[in-house]
């Protein structure tokens, strides 16, 4: 039995570099490509009914206690909202009219910040060295790196817009029930004018993934 | 499901060792993929990077051999910017990239269909196993993860040209890997080209 394992001794390094490895995509090459919309609506909710919204003139901003909201992008979340819910034949009424809308349009931001960071570690990969003899002790646990920093940190934001539409005309019970929801995230990098251009485009993507809304 | 794809593997072994065998057999070998069924919804693209490795030792009858094999499969499509409408849970769209880490371990029974010495031997090859699979789905800044064990299955046909020592194999295998947890059915088809070695 022992003969037979020695002679298959040369698929061991093979086999067990293939399964110690794993492999994964490339990275993607626009900051639009990790841009997504989601939408959702009340299955039951008849947007035929629909003819008139109240949008309101500005973007509530989910921010901690302490931080200052980011205006910059509310006028373009809030123009290509309108051009959207017109486009739908629907009426935008003003807040301070006499009519009630059938729905109430509202639009939401926040951002986070997303910090990592990383240790480069060669003796994870090759395990601790033994040493060369002339450095008794071994280099084990315990020892750690002389160098000014090993570490190496990176931070990105993302931003999220939420946008409801509401039917005030079923409230109950203490709840606003929300007829349809769009959802857009992405990362919140690179000039205003670019992320206020992909901010226009996904919010028309909420619309066009929303054929019902008609 | 694990421990039944252990005592498959060990009992494999044990056979293996304890069959009289007249002669042993090391192979390695390259696999290019093309999905099937309902893994094709989640990979559509031919995979290139599919690797096998395998021990066999043949049976006194010198027609058949068993033994065991690990392999390696890896699977990648990007989707592009894609709309998916998500049943009774919305609609979603976004750039999408799924992937995929196979891990294979199977006990392997050959049948050469003349005898081993003649210069080109045709065979049919039978595994079954385990593998572990780590599915994945990026999209924006997430990922979705689906991984676990689950059994495997494959069948081959083929040809080995060469001599007694060492040969040249060219087959055309299908595996079988059936939905487990959150993973899709996963079964695809395959061109094989590989080494061996007698000894």
């Amino acid at each position: 039995m022992k003969s037979k394992i020695l002679n298959l001794c040369w698929l061991l390094p093979a086999a067990l570099t293939m399964f110690l490895s794993s492999c994964r995509p490339g990275e993607l090459d626009y900051i639009e490509d990790y841009d997504i919309v989601y939408t959702d609506y009340k299955k039951d909710f008849d947007f035929n009914t629909v003819n008139t919204y109240f949008l309101p003139d500005s973007v509530v901003h989910v921010v901690p206690p302490g931080e200052t909201a980011d205006h910059r992008f509310d006028a373009q979340i809030l123009s290509t909202l309108k051009t959207n819910l017109d486009a739908l034949g629907w009426t935008r009424l003003s807040t301070g009219g006499a009519t009630a809308a059938d729905v109430i349009v509202l639009p939401s931001a926040n951002s986070s910040t997303y910090t990592s960071c990383a240790s480069y570690c060669w003796y994870c990969y090759w395990g601790w060295y033994p040493g060369w003899g002339y450095y008794p002790p071994v280099w084990g646990n315990g020892w750690g790196w002389g160098y000014p920093s090993s570490v190496v940190c990176s931070s990105y934001s993302t931003g999220t817009v939420v946008v409801n539409i509401t039917a005030p005309k079923l409230a109950g019970n203490n709840t606003l029930p929300v007829a349809w929801m769009g959802i857009l995230n992405g990362l919140l990098e690179g000039s205003d004018a670019s992320i206020n251009d992909r901010i226009g485009k996904n919010i028309n993507q909420m619309f066009i993934q929303s054929p019902y809304l008609k | 499901m694990k421990k039944q794809i252990i005592i498959l593997v060990i009992a494999s072994l044990f056979f293996t060792y304890s069959s009289n065998a007249q002669s042993k057999v090391g192979e390695f070998s390259w696999q290019t993929s093309l999905p099937a069924g309902e893994f094709k919804d989640f990979i559509e693209k031919v995979n290139v990077l599919g690797l096998n490795f395998q021990g066999r030792w043949y049976l006194k009858n010198n027609r058949t051999s068993i033994g065991g094999s690990m392999s390696f499969f890896y699977f990648q499509d990007k989707k592009g910017k894609t709309t998916v409408e998500i049943p009774e849970s919305g609609t979603f769209t976004g750039n999408i990239t799924n992937f995929t880490n196979i891990y294979g371990l199977q006990a392997i029974i050959q049948q050469d269909l003349k005898p081993k010495g003649e210069k080109s031997v045709p065979f049919i090859r039978a595994g079954v196993g385990g593998a572990y699979q780590d599915q994945r789905t990026y999209t924006g800044i997430y990922e979705i993860k689906n991984d676990g064990v689950q059994f495997m299955a494959n069948a081959e046909a083929g040809v080995r040209i060469g001599d007694r020592y060492k040969s040249i194999v060219l087959a055309a295998t299908w595996h079988y890997l059936p939905a487990a947890g959150d993973m899709v059915n996963t079964s695809f088809f395959g061109i094989k080209l590989g080494i061996c070695y007698f000894n």
